[in-house]
Protein backbone atom coordinates (compact mmCIF):
# COMPACT_ATOMS: atom_id res chain seq x y z
CA UNK A 1 0.00 0.00 0.00
CA UNK A 2 0.95 3.40 -0.57
CA UNK A 3 1.62 6.29 1.43
CA UNK A 4 -1.64 7.99 0.65
CA UNK A 5 -3.42 5.17 1.11
CA UNK A 6 -2.69 4.57 4.57
CA UNK A 7 -2.88 8.63 5.55
CA UNK A 8 -6.56 8.21 3.69
CA UNK A 9 -7.10 5.30 6.34
CA UNK A 10 -5.64 6.37 9.05
CA UNK A 11 -7.26 9.99 8.50
CA UNK A 12 -10.90 7.84 8.51
CA UNK A 13 -10.68 5.16 10.62
CA UNK A 14 -7.71 6.10 13.66
CA UNK A 15 -7.40 9.80 14.03
CA UNK A 16 -10.77 10.37 15.77
CA UNK A 17 -9.60 8.52 17.89
CA UNK A 18 -6.15 9.55 18.95
CA UNK A 19 -6.83 13.44 19.27
CA UNK A 20 -3.09 14.68 20.56
CA UNK A 21 -1.73 13.00 16.94
CA UNK A 22 -1.46 14.06 13.50
CA UNK A 23 -0.47 12.03 10.09
CA UNK A 24 1.54 11.79 7.39
CA UNK A 25 1.10 9.19 4.86
CA UNK A 26 1.99 5.84 6.72
CA UNK A 27 2.85 7.68 9.90
CA UNK A 28 0.22 8.60 13.13
CA UNK A 29 2.49 10.68 15.26
CA UNK A 30 1.93 11.88 18.75
CA UNK A 31 1.74 16.31 18.47
CA UNK A 32 3.62 18.31 20.03
CA UNK A 33 6.60 16.96 17.63
CA UNK A 34 9.37 18.36 20.22
CA UNK A 35 12.68 16.41 20.70
CA UNK A 36 10.91 13.00 20.28
CA UNK A 37 8.67 11.37 17.45
CA UNK A 38 6.29 8.84 19.07
CA UNK A 39 3.66 7.20 17.06
CA UNK A 40 2.98 4.38 14.91
CA UNK A 41 4.28 3.37 11.29
CA UNK A 42 2.37 1.64 8.74
CA UNK A 43 4.25 -1.04 7.38
CA UNK A 44 3.45 -2.10 4.22
CA UNK A 45 4.48 -6.03 2.69
CA UNK A 46 7.05 -6.36 -0.15
CA UNK A 47 5.46 -9.18 -1.28
CA UNK A 48 1.40 -8.50 -0.98
CA UNK A 49 0.68 -4.69 -1.96
CA UNK A 50 -2.78 -4.97 0.40
CA UNK A 51 -0.89 -6.56 3.34
CA UNK A 52 0.83 -4.24 6.11
CA UNK A 53 1.93 -4.11 9.77
CA UNK A 54 2.05 -1.48 12.18
CA UNK A 55 5.24 -1.00 14.14
CA UNK A 56 4.72 1.51 17.61
CA UNK A 57 8.02 2.94 17.67
CA UNK A 58 10.18 6.24 19.54
CA UNK A 59 12.55 7.99 17.51
CA UNK A 60 14.66 10.50 19.55
CA UNK A 61 14.56 13.93 16.66
CA UNK A 62 18.20 14.96 17.56
CA UNK A 63 19.78 11.78 15.97
CA UNK A 64 20.69 12.45 12.27
CA UNK A 65 18.80 10.22 10.13
CA UNK A 66 18.03 9.70 6.87
CA UNK A 67 14.45 8.55 7.68
CA UNK A 68 11.52 6.43 10.54
CA UNK A 69 13.73 3.94 12.39
CA UNK A 70 12.73 1.52 14.97
CA UNK A 71 15.46 1.22 17.17
CA UNK A 72 13.03 1.80 19.98
CA UNK A 73 9.91 -0.27 19.14
CA UNK A 74 8.23 -3.14 17.96
CA UNK A 75 5.23 -4.34 15.81
CA UNK A 76 1.96 -4.60 17.00
CA UNK A 77 1.26 -8.09 18.33
CA UNK A 78 4.63 -8.73 19.33
CA UNK A 79 4.53 -6.41 22.00
CA UNK A 80 2.46 -8.18 24.43
CA UNK A 81 5.24 -10.94 23.62
CA UNK A 82 2.88 -12.73 20.95
CA UNK A 83 2.92 -13.35 17.13
CA UNK A 84 3.48 -9.77 14.96
CA UNK A 85 0.51 -8.89 13.44
CA UNK A 86 -0.15 -8.48 9.70
CA UNK A 87 -3.18 -7.13 8.11
CA UNK A 88 -4.61 -7.78 4.67
CA UNK A 89 -7.19 -5.05 3.46
CA UNK A 90 -9.66 -6.03 0.47
CA UNK A 91 -13.12 -4.42 -0.91
CA UNK A 92 -15.30 -5.32 2.19
CA UNK A 93 -13.28 -5.64 4.82
CA UNK A 94 -11.58 -2.30 5.85
CA UNK A 95 -13.66 -1.59 8.85
CA UNK A 96 -13.41 -4.63 10.18
CA UNK A 97 -9.72 -4.69 9.71
CA UNK A 98 -9.34 -1.07 11.20
CA UNK A 99 -11.46 -1.80 13.83
CA UNK A 100 -8.56 -4.62 14.83
CA UNK A 101 -5.94 -2.45 14.15
CA UNK A 102 -6.96 0.44 16.85
CA UNK A 103 -7.66 -2.08 19.28
CA UNK A 104 -4.20 -3.38 19.17
CA UNK A 105 -2.99 0.35 19.01
CA UNK A 106 -4.59 1.43 21.91
CA UNK A 107 -3.69 -2.09 24.19
CA UNK A 108 -0.26 -2.09 23.11
CA UNK A 109 0.71 1.29 22.13
CA UNK A 110 1.04 3.01 25.27
CA UNK A 111 3.29 0.49 26.17
CA UNK A 112 6.31 1.76 24.31
CA UNK A 113 4.41 5.63 23.92
CA UNK A 114 4.25 6.04 27.71
CA UNK A 115 7.73 4.98 28.73
CA UNK A 116 9.00 8.05 26.47
CA UNK A 117 6.96 11.30 26.79
CA UNK A 118 9.92 13.66 27.85
CA UNK A 119 13.88 13.62 27.34
CA UNK A 120 14.11 12.86 31.40
CA UNK A 121 12.10 9.79 30.20
CA UNK A 122 13.84 9.00 27.48
CA UNK A 123 17.22 8.90 29.55
CA UNK A 124 15.45 6.62 32.25
CA UNK A 125 14.11 4.20 30.19
CA UNK A 126 15.68 4.12 26.30
CA UNK A 127 18.13 1.46 28.21
CA UNK A 128 16.88 -1.85 29.89
CA UNK A 129 18.32 -5.67 30.35
CA UNK A 130 16.75 -6.30 27.45
CA UNK A 131 18.26 -3.83 25.26
CA UNK A 132 20.64 -5.19 22.71
CA UNK A 133 24.76 -4.29 24.90
CA UNK A 134 26.01 -4.26 21.11
CA UNK A 135 24.16 -1.89 19.81
CA UNK A 136 25.31 1.76 19.05
CA UNK A 137 22.37 3.17 18.95
CA UNK A 138 20.66 2.92 22.89
CA UNK A 139 23.88 5.13 24.26
CA UNK A 140 24.42 7.30 21.36
CA UNK A 141 20.38 8.42 22.53
CA UNK A 142 20.72 8.38 25.67
CA UNK A 143 24.34 10.06 25.40
CA UNK A 144 22.48 13.44 23.70
CA UNK A 145 19.78 13.43 25.51
CA UNK A 146 21.48 13.75 28.59
CA UNK A 147 23.34 16.52 26.71
CA UNK A 148 20.44 18.21 26.14
CA UNK A 149 19.54 17.94 29.83
CA UNK A 150 23.02 19.21 30.67
CA UNK A 151 23.32 15.76 33.19
CA UNK A 152 26.94 15.79 32.06
CA UNK A 153 27.84 12.99 34.40
CA UNK A 154 24.79 10.79 32.31
CA UNK A 155 26.12 12.42 29.12
CA UNK A 156 29.63 10.96 29.86
CA UNK A 157 28.68 7.25 30.91
CA UNK A 158 27.10 6.70 27.47
CA UNK A 159 29.72 8.40 25.57
CA UNK A 160 32.16 5.66 27.40
CA UNK A 161 29.76 2.95 26.47
CA UNK A 162 28.87 4.28 23.05
CA UNK A 163 32.88 4.07 22.72
CA UNK A 164 32.91 0.52 23.54
CA UNK A 165 30.24 -0.69 21.30
CA UNK A 166 32.05 1.12 18.45
CA UNK A 167 34.22 -1.00 16.30
CA UNK A 168 34.50 1.04 12.91
CA UNK A 169 37.75 -0.77 12.08
CA UNK A 170 35.76 -4.36 11.88
CA UNK A 171 34.09 -5.97 9.14
CA UNK A 172 30.54 -5.48 8.86
CA UNK A 173 30.67 -2.19 10.94
CA UNK A 174 31.96 0.35 8.78
CA UNK A 175 28.95 2.43 9.34
CA UNK A 176 30.26 2.69 13.08
CA UNK A 177 32.74 5.57 11.63
CA UNK A 178 29.75 7.62 11.23
CA UNK A 179 28.15 7.49 14.34
CA UNK A 180 31.87 7.96 16.30
CA UNK A 181 32.51 10.99 14.60
CA UNK A 182 29.49 12.78 14.98
CA UNK A 183 29.52 11.25 18.89
CA UNK A 184 32.77 12.76 18.86
CA UNK A 185 31.86 16.28 17.79
CA UNK A 186 28.94 16.68 20.30
CA UNK A 187 31.40 15.07 23.51
CA UNK A 188 34.42 17.78 22.30
CA UNK A 189 31.31 20.33 22.23
CA UNK A 190 29.91 19.86 25.33
CA UNK A 191 33.00 19.47 26.99
CA UNK A 192 34.02 22.99 25.50
CA UNK A 193 30.83 24.76 25.90
CA UNK A 194 27.26 22.95 26.31
CA UNK A 195 25.41 25.26 24.82
CA UNK A 196 27.28 24.74 21.72
CA UNK A 197 26.64 20.76 21.73
CA UNK A 198 22.60 22.00 21.94
CA UNK A 199 23.20 23.93 18.73
CA UNK A 200 24.58 20.68 17.35
CA UNK A 201 21.63 18.71 18.66
CA UNK A 202 19.14 21.84 17.51
CA UNK A 203 20.31 21.77 13.78
CA UNK A 204 20.27 17.46 13.87
CA UNK A 205 16.64 18.02 15.11
CA UNK A 206 15.95 20.18 12.22
CA UNK A 207 17.75 18.27 9.68
CA UNK A 208 15.83 14.87 10.86
CA UNK A 209 12.57 16.61 10.93
CA UNK A 210 12.72 17.91 7.46
CA UNK A 211 14.28 14.36 6.09
CA UNK A 212 10.84 12.54 7.68
CA UNK A 213 9.36 15.59 6.07
CA UNK A 214 7.35 17.09 9.50
CA UNK A 215 8.50 20.50 9.10
CA UNK A 216 5.02 22.29 9.41
CA UNK A 217 4.52 20.07 12.22
CA UNK A 218 7.46 20.88 14.49
CA UNK A 219 7.31 22.99 17.66
CA UNK A 220 9.95 24.99 19.35
CA UNK A 221 11.39 24.12 22.38
CA UNK A 222 11.03 25.86 25.07
CA UNK B 1 10.07 -49.08 30.65
CA UNK B 2 7.26 -49.90 27.79
CA UNK B 3 4.92 -48.20 29.44
CA UNK B 4 7.30 -45.07 29.34
CA UNK B 5 7.69 -45.14 26.38
CA UNK B 6 4.02 -45.95 25.31
CA UNK B 7 2.57 -42.79 27.60
CA UNK B 8 5.83 -40.78 27.02
CA UNK B 9 3.72 -37.58 25.91
CA UNK B 10 1.20 -37.92 28.76
CA UNK B 11 3.95 -38.32 31.08
CA UNK B 12 6.02 -35.32 29.25
CA UNK B 13 2.86 -33.26 29.92
CA UNK B 14 2.07 -34.38 33.87
CA UNK B 15 5.20 -33.80 34.56
CA UNK B 16 5.04 -30.20 32.95
CA UNK B 17 1.88 -29.11 34.90
CA UNK B 18 3.28 -31.24 37.52
CA UNK B 19 6.17 -28.16 37.78
CA UNK B 20 3.83 -25.29 36.85
CA UNK B 21 1.55 -26.37 40.01
CA UNK B 22 4.68 -26.36 42.16
CA UNK B 23 5.15 -23.02 40.50
CA UNK B 24 8.54 -23.82 40.52
CA UNK B 25 10.97 -26.68 39.85
CA UNK B 26 13.29 -26.47 43.49
CA UNK B 27 13.05 -29.73 44.68
CA UNK B 28 14.46 -28.89 48.15
CA UNK B 29 11.66 -26.88 49.66
CA UNK B 30 12.12 -23.62 51.66
CA UNK B 31 15.33 -22.47 49.22
CA UNK B 32 13.08 -20.53 46.95
CA UNK B 33 10.35 -18.16 47.09
CA UNK B 34 8.20 -18.32 44.37
CA UNK B 35 6.22 -15.39 46.01
CA UNK B 36 8.68 -12.98 45.58
CA UNK B 37 11.15 -14.70 42.93
CA UNK B 38 13.87 -14.93 45.61
CA UNK B 39 16.12 -17.66 47.35
CA UNK B 40 15.09 -17.52 51.02
CA UNK B 41 18.73 -17.91 51.88
CA UNK B 42 21.82 -17.90 50.61
CA UNK B 43 23.43 -19.84 47.94
CA UNK B 44 26.35 -21.38 50.14
CA UNK B 45 28.47 -21.64 46.20
CA UNK B 46 27.42 -18.35 45.39
CA UNK B 47 25.41 -18.89 42.11
CA UNK B 48 22.37 -21.04 41.68
CA UNK B 49 20.08 -21.50 38.63
CA UNK B 50 16.38 -21.42 38.31
CA UNK B 51 14.04 -22.89 35.92
CA UNK B 52 10.66 -21.10 36.16
CA UNK B 53 8.41 -22.85 33.77
CA UNK B 54 5.76 -20.82 31.93
CA UNK B 55 2.34 -22.49 30.09
CA UNK B 56 1.18 -20.68 27.21
CA UNK B 57 -1.67 -22.29 25.23
CA UNK B 58 -2.21 -21.34 21.37
CA UNK B 59 -5.78 -21.69 20.48
CA UNK B 60 -5.68 -21.60 17.12
CA UNK B 61 -2.62 -24.24 16.51
CA UNK B 62 -3.86 -26.45 19.63
CA UNK B 63 0.10 -26.69 21.30
CA UNK B 64 1.11 -26.43 24.70
CA UNK B 65 4.46 -24.19 24.85
CA UNK B 66 6.58 -24.30 27.78
CA UNK B 67 8.84 -21.30 28.16
CA UNK B 68 11.32 -21.95 30.50
CA UNK B 69 13.07 -18.81 32.16
CA UNK B 70 16.56 -19.53 33.24
CA UNK B 71 17.71 -16.99 35.70
CA UNK B 72 20.55 -16.92 37.67
CA UNK B 73 20.64 -16.41 41.30
CA UNK B 74 23.43 -14.66 42.85
CA UNK B 75 23.64 -15.37 46.56
CA UNK B 76 27.13 -14.21 47.55
CA UNK B 77 28.01 -11.98 44.30
CA UNK B 78 29.12 -12.90 41.10
CA UNK B 79 32.89 -13.38 42.26
CA UNK B 80 33.92 -16.51 40.25
CA UNK B 81 36.55 -17.33 42.76
CA UNK B 82 34.03 -18.06 44.96
CA UNK B 83 32.24 -20.18 42.59
CA UNK B 84 35.54 -21.88 42.75
CA UNK B 85 34.95 -22.43 46.16
CA UNK B 86 37.11 -19.68 47.44
CA UNK B 87 40.43 -21.93 47.04
CA UNK B 88 41.26 -21.57 43.28
CA UNK B 89 44.88 -23.15 43.54
CA UNK B 90 43.09 -26.47 44.87
CA UNK B 91 39.97 -26.66 42.91
CA UNK B 92 41.44 -25.45 39.51
CA UNK B 93 38.42 -25.68 36.57
CA UNK B 94 40.96 -25.05 33.27
CA UNK B 95 38.24 -25.61 30.84
CA UNK B 96 35.25 -23.81 32.92
CA UNK B 97 33.38 -27.35 32.53
CA UNK B 98 34.49 -29.47 35.68
CA UNK B 99 31.63 -31.57 37.49
CA UNK B 100 32.87 -31.04 40.01
CA UNK B 101 32.33 -27.90 40.62
CA UNK B 102 28.48 -27.57 39.09
CA UNK B 103 27.79 -30.39 41.82
CA UNK B 104 29.66 -29.21 45.12
CA UNK B 105 25.97 -27.39 45.75
CA UNK B 106 23.67 -30.04 45.75
CA UNK B 107 20.86 -27.94 44.94
CA UNK B 108 22.51 -26.26 42.29
CA UNK B 109 22.82 -29.83 40.72
CA UNK B 110 19.19 -30.73 41.52
CA UNK B 111 17.72 -28.18 39.92
CA UNK B 112 20.21 -28.68 36.47
CA UNK B 113 18.49 -32.36 36.80
CA UNK B 114 14.91 -31.29 36.94
CA UNK B 115 15.45 -28.72 34.25
CA UNK B 116 16.98 -31.83 32.04
CA UNK B 117 14.20 -33.55 32.69
CA UNK B 118 11.58 -30.81 31.80
CA UNK B 119 13.85 -30.52 28.36
CA UNK B 120 14.04 -34.24 27.75
CA UNK B 121 10.05 -34.54 28.33
CA UNK B 122 9.09 -31.64 26.20
CA UNK B 123 10.46 -33.27 23.15
CA UNK B 124 8.07 -34.97 20.89
CA UNK B 125 8.92 -37.52 19.27
CA UNK B 126 6.14 -38.17 17.30
CA UNK B 127 5.99 -35.30 15.71
CA UNK B 128 9.98 -34.64 16.04
CA UNK B 129 8.99 -30.81 17.71
CA UNK B 130 10.21 -29.33 20.80
CA UNK B 131 6.69 -28.01 22.41
CA UNK B 132 9.36 -25.75 24.28
CA UNK B 133 10.44 -22.45 23.40
CA UNK B 134 14.01 -21.90 25.37
CA UNK B 135 14.19 -18.23 26.22
CA UNK B 136 16.85 -17.73 24.04
CA UNK B 137 16.71 -13.89 24.44
CA UNK B 138 18.11 -14.58 28.09
CA UNK B 139 20.71 -16.95 26.49
CA UNK B 140 21.64 -14.56 24.73
CA UNK B 141 22.10 -12.07 27.37
CA UNK B 142 24.12 -15.35 29.14
CA UNK B 143 26.37 -15.49 26.32
CA UNK B 144 26.64 -12.43 25.20
CA UNK B 145 28.15 -11.09 28.53
CA UNK B 146 31.06 -13.84 27.86
CA UNK B 147 31.48 -13.30 24.28
CA UNK B 148 31.45 -9.28 24.84
CA UNK B 149 35.21 -9.39 26.12
CA UNK B 150 36.62 -11.89 24.51
CA UNK B 151 35.05 -11.16 20.86
CA UNK B 152 36.81 -7.49 21.20
CA UNK B 153 39.56 -9.19 22.48
CA UNK B 154 40.03 -12.07 19.99
CA UNK B 155 38.02 -10.57 17.33
CA UNK B 156 36.08 -13.39 16.27
CA UNK B 157 32.55 -15.25 17.99
CA UNK B 158 34.04 -19.01 16.95
CA UNK B 159 37.07 -18.63 19.21
CA UNK B 160 35.68 -16.10 21.41
CA UNK B 161 33.25 -19.16 21.95
CA UNK B 162 36.77 -21.50 22.66
CA UNK B 163 37.78 -18.74 24.92
CA UNK B 164 35.31 -18.45 27.28
CA UNK B 165 35.21 -21.77 27.67
CA UNK B 166 38.62 -22.28 28.11
CA UNK B 167 37.89 -19.48 30.39
CA UNK B 168 37.21 -21.28 33.65
CA UNK B 169 35.03 -20.54 36.38
CA UNK B 170 31.55 -19.89 34.22
CA UNK B 171 28.51 -21.45 35.35
CA UNK B 172 26.61 -24.11 33.94
CA UNK B 173 24.25 -22.10 32.93
CA UNK B 174 26.73 -20.30 30.36
CA UNK B 175 27.96 -23.49 29.02
CA UNK B 176 24.44 -24.64 28.13
CA UNK B 177 24.15 -21.18 26.17
CA UNK B 178 26.85 -21.69 24.54
CA UNK B 179 26.11 -25.20 23.07
CA UNK B 180 22.46 -24.61 22.56
CA UNK B 181 23.61 -20.88 20.69
CA UNK B 182 26.25 -22.84 19.00
CA UNK B 183 23.71 -25.54 18.14
CA UNK B 184 22.85 -23.24 15.50
CA UNK B 185 26.61 -23.53 14.16
CA UNK B 186 26.96 -26.90 13.79
CA UNK B 187 25.68 -27.52 10.24
CA UNK B 188 26.89 -24.42 8.68
CA UNK B 189 30.16 -22.75 10.45
CA UNK B 190 33.44 -23.72 11.54
CA UNK B 191 34.59 -27.41 12.62
CA UNK B 192 36.22 -25.83 15.49
CA UNK B 193 33.52 -24.56 16.91
CA UNK B 194 31.67 -28.88 16.46
CA UNK B 195 34.71 -30.26 18.46
CA UNK B 196 35.01 -27.05 21.24
CA UNK B 197 30.99 -27.95 21.56
CA UNK B 198 32.09 -31.89 21.51
CA UNK B 199 33.70 -31.77 25.30
CA UNK B 200 30.94 -29.75 27.42
CA UNK B 201 28.67 -32.48 26.13
CA UNK B 202 30.81 -35.03 27.54
CA UNK B 203 31.46 -33.34 30.91
CA UNK B 204 28.03 -31.39 31.87
CA UNK B 205 26.35 -35.09 31.96
CA UNK B 206 22.34 -34.31 32.46
CA UNK B 207 22.01 -30.84 31.88
CA UNK B 208 24.55 -31.05 28.84
CA UNK B 209 22.90 -33.81 27.54
CA UNK B 210 20.03 -31.86 26.58
CA UNK B 211 22.31 -29.48 25.12
CA UNK B 212 23.22 -32.28 23.14
CA UNK B 213 20.01 -33.12 21.78
CA UNK B 214 19.62 -29.53 21.55
CA UNK B 215 22.74 -29.26 19.08
CA UNK B 216 21.83 -32.02 16.79
CA UNK B 217 17.99 -31.15 17.02
CA UNK B 218 17.82 -27.59 16.98
CA UNK B 219 19.38 -26.52 14.79
CA UNK B 220 18.38 -29.19 11.89
CA UNK B 221 14.86 -28.80 12.87
CA UNK B 222 14.26 -25.26 12.43
CA UNK B 223 15.57 -25.24 8.94
CA UNK B 224 13.74 -28.52 8.69
CA UNK B 225 10.33 -26.64 10.24
CA UNK B 226 10.79 -23.38 7.21
CA UNK B 227 11.72 -26.13 4.51
CA UNK B 228 8.07 -27.97 5.12
CA UNK B 229 6.40 -24.58 5.74
CA UNK B 230 7.93 -23.65 2.14
CA UNK B 231 6.78 -27.06 0.74
CA UNK B 232 3.42 -26.31 1.82
CA UNK B 233 3.35 -22.82 0.32
CA UNK B 234 4.85 -24.66 -2.87
CA UNK B 235 1.62 -26.64 -2.72
CA UNK B 236 -0.57 -23.71 -2.45
CA UNK B 237 1.07 -22.07 -4.73
CA UNK B 238 1.02 -25.16 -7.75
CA UNK B 239 3.86 -25.29 -9.74
CA UNK B 240 4.86 -22.18 -11.99
CA UNK B 241 8.46 -20.15 -12.50
CA UNK B 242 9.34 -16.65 -13.11
CA UNK B 243 8.97 -13.41 -10.52
CA UNK B 244 5.34 -13.67 -10.17
CA UNK B 245 5.50 -16.87 -9.37
CA UNK B 246 8.38 -16.44 -6.94
CA UNK B 247 6.49 -13.60 -5.17
CA UNK B 248 3.47 -15.45 -4.74
CA UNK B 249 5.49 -18.78 -3.11
CA UNK B 250 7.21 -15.77 -0.73
CA UNK B 251 3.43 -14.59 0.28
CA UNK B 252 2.16 -17.97 0.88
CA UNK B 253 5.29 -18.84 2.83
CA UNK B 254 5.39 -15.90 5.34
CA UNK B 255 2.06 -17.01 5.99
CA UNK B 256 2.92 -20.31 6.83
CA UNK B 257 5.95 -19.11 8.55
CA UNK B 258 3.94 -16.75 10.90
CA UNK B 259 1.12 -19.72 11.72
CA UNK B 260 4.44 -21.38 13.22
CA UNK B 261 4.78 -18.65 16.30
CA UNK B 262 5.96 -15.81 17.88
CA UNK B 263 9.85 -16.89 17.22
CA UNK B 264 10.06 -16.21 13.65
CA UNK B 265 9.31 -13.10 12.71
CA UNK B 266 9.13 -11.89 8.33
CA UNK B 267 9.74 -9.18 6.11
CA UNK B 268 12.39 -7.63 8.33
CA UNK B 269 14.25 -4.32 6.91
CA UNK B 270 17.78 -3.86 8.16
CA UNK B 271 20.05 -0.76 7.48
CA UNK B 272 23.45 -0.30 9.45
CA UNK B 273 22.15 -2.29 12.55
CA UNK B 274 18.61 -0.90 13.09
CA UNK B 275 15.34 -1.73 11.62
CA UNK B 276 13.61 0.19 9.66
CA UNK B 277 10.18 0.26 7.05
CA UNK B 278 9.54 -1.31 4.10
CA UNK B 279 11.65 0.42 1.08
CA UNK B 280 13.98 2.22 3.14
CA UNK B 281 17.15 3.50 0.67
CA UNK B 282 19.82 1.35 0.92
CA UNK B 283 17.94 -1.24 3.55
CA UNK B 284 17.71 -4.99 3.02
CA UNK B 285 14.63 -6.78 3.67
CA UNK B 286 14.84 -10.32 4.88
CA UNK B 287 12.36 -13.03 4.88
CA UNK B 288 12.58 -14.73 7.72
CA UNK B 289 14.59 -13.66 11.18
CA UNK B 290 14.44 -16.02 14.18
CA UNK B 291 14.42 -14.42 17.50
CA UNK B 292 14.02 -11.06 18.37
CA UNK B 293 14.57 -8.34 15.51
CA UNK B 294 16.85 -6.47 17.60
CA UNK B 295 19.02 -9.16 18.27
CA UNK B 296 18.53 -12.03 16.03
CA UNK B 297 19.54 -15.73 16.38
CA UNK B 298 19.48 -16.66 12.58
CA UNK B 299 18.19 -15.34 9.31
CA UNK B 300 16.17 -17.64 7.00
CA UNK B 301 16.02 -16.58 2.91
CA UNK B 302 13.54 -18.33 0.91
CA UNK B 303 14.54 -18.98 -2.46
CA UNK B 304 13.08 -20.51 -5.39
CA UNK B 305 13.68 -21.77 -9.02
CA UNK B 306 17.45 -20.93 -9.90
CA UNK B 307 17.77 -18.32 -7.50
CA UNK B 308 20.42 -19.04 -5.08
CA UNK B 309 21.90 -17.36 -1.69
CA UNK B 310 25.15 -16.34 -2.70
CA UNK B 311 28.03 -15.58 -0.51
CA UNK B 312 27.67 -12.11 -1.88
CA UNK B 313 24.23 -11.90 -0.42
CA UNK B 314 24.95 -13.10 2.68
CA UNK B 315 27.81 -9.84 2.95
CA UNK B 316 25.63 -8.22 2.23
CA UNK B 317 23.16 -9.25 5.01
CA UNK B 318 25.83 -9.44 7.86
CA UNK B 319 26.54 -5.89 6.86
CA UNK B 320 22.90 -4.74 8.15
CA UNK B 321 22.33 -6.77 10.97
CA UNK B 322 22.02 -5.45 14.47
CA UNK B 323 25.43 -5.41 16.60
CA UNK B 324 25.96 -8.50 18.62
CA UNK B 325 23.98 -10.77 15.14
CA UNK B 326 26.72 -10.39 12.78
CA UNK B 327 27.72 -13.99 12.94
CA UNK B 328 24.27 -15.17 13.02
CA UNK B 329 23.61 -18.66 10.24
CA UNK B 330 22.39 -16.83 7.41
CA UNK B 331 20.04 -19.89 5.78
CA UNK B 332 18.97 -20.69 2.65
CA UNK B 333 15.15 -21.99 2.21
CA UNK B 334 14.04 -24.31 -0.46
CA UNK B 335 10.96 -25.93 -0.86
CA UNK B 336 10.96 -26.88 -3.98
CA UNK B 337 14.02 -30.07 -3.79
Amino acid sequence: MTGKQFQSLIRRHLLPHFPESDVRRGLLFVRPLGQILRGFCFDSSGLDRFEFTVEVFVQPLFVPNEGITFSIGDRLGSICGKQERWWTLTDDNETEIMADVLKLMQREGPVILDKFTTLEDFSKNAITPHTNPYSPYPPEMVAYGAVLLGNKQLAEKMFVRLDETLHPEQEYCEYHAGIRDRAHLVRTAFERSPEDAVGILSKWREETVANLKLTKFLEPIS
Amino acid sequence: MKFIHKNRRVISFCLIVGFLLAGTVTPASGEYDPRTGRWLQADPNGTGILLQPRLNYHAANPTVTVNMAYELQFGDGMNFYQFLTSNPPNNLDPNGLSVRAFVRNGAWWNHADAASEAIQSAYDTQQSLWQMDFGFDDYGEAISDILYDRDRAVGNLTTAYVKAVAGGGQSLLYALAATDWLGFWMQTMAPDVQAATAFPIAAGRSLLRAGQSFISMRGVRTKKLLEAAARRAIRKVGSGRGPVYGTRVHTAFKRQVRALGGRFKTEVTYLGGDTKPYGFKGGIRVDVVEGSVKRPIAIYDLKTGGAKLTPARIRQIRSHLPDGSKNIPIMEIRGDR
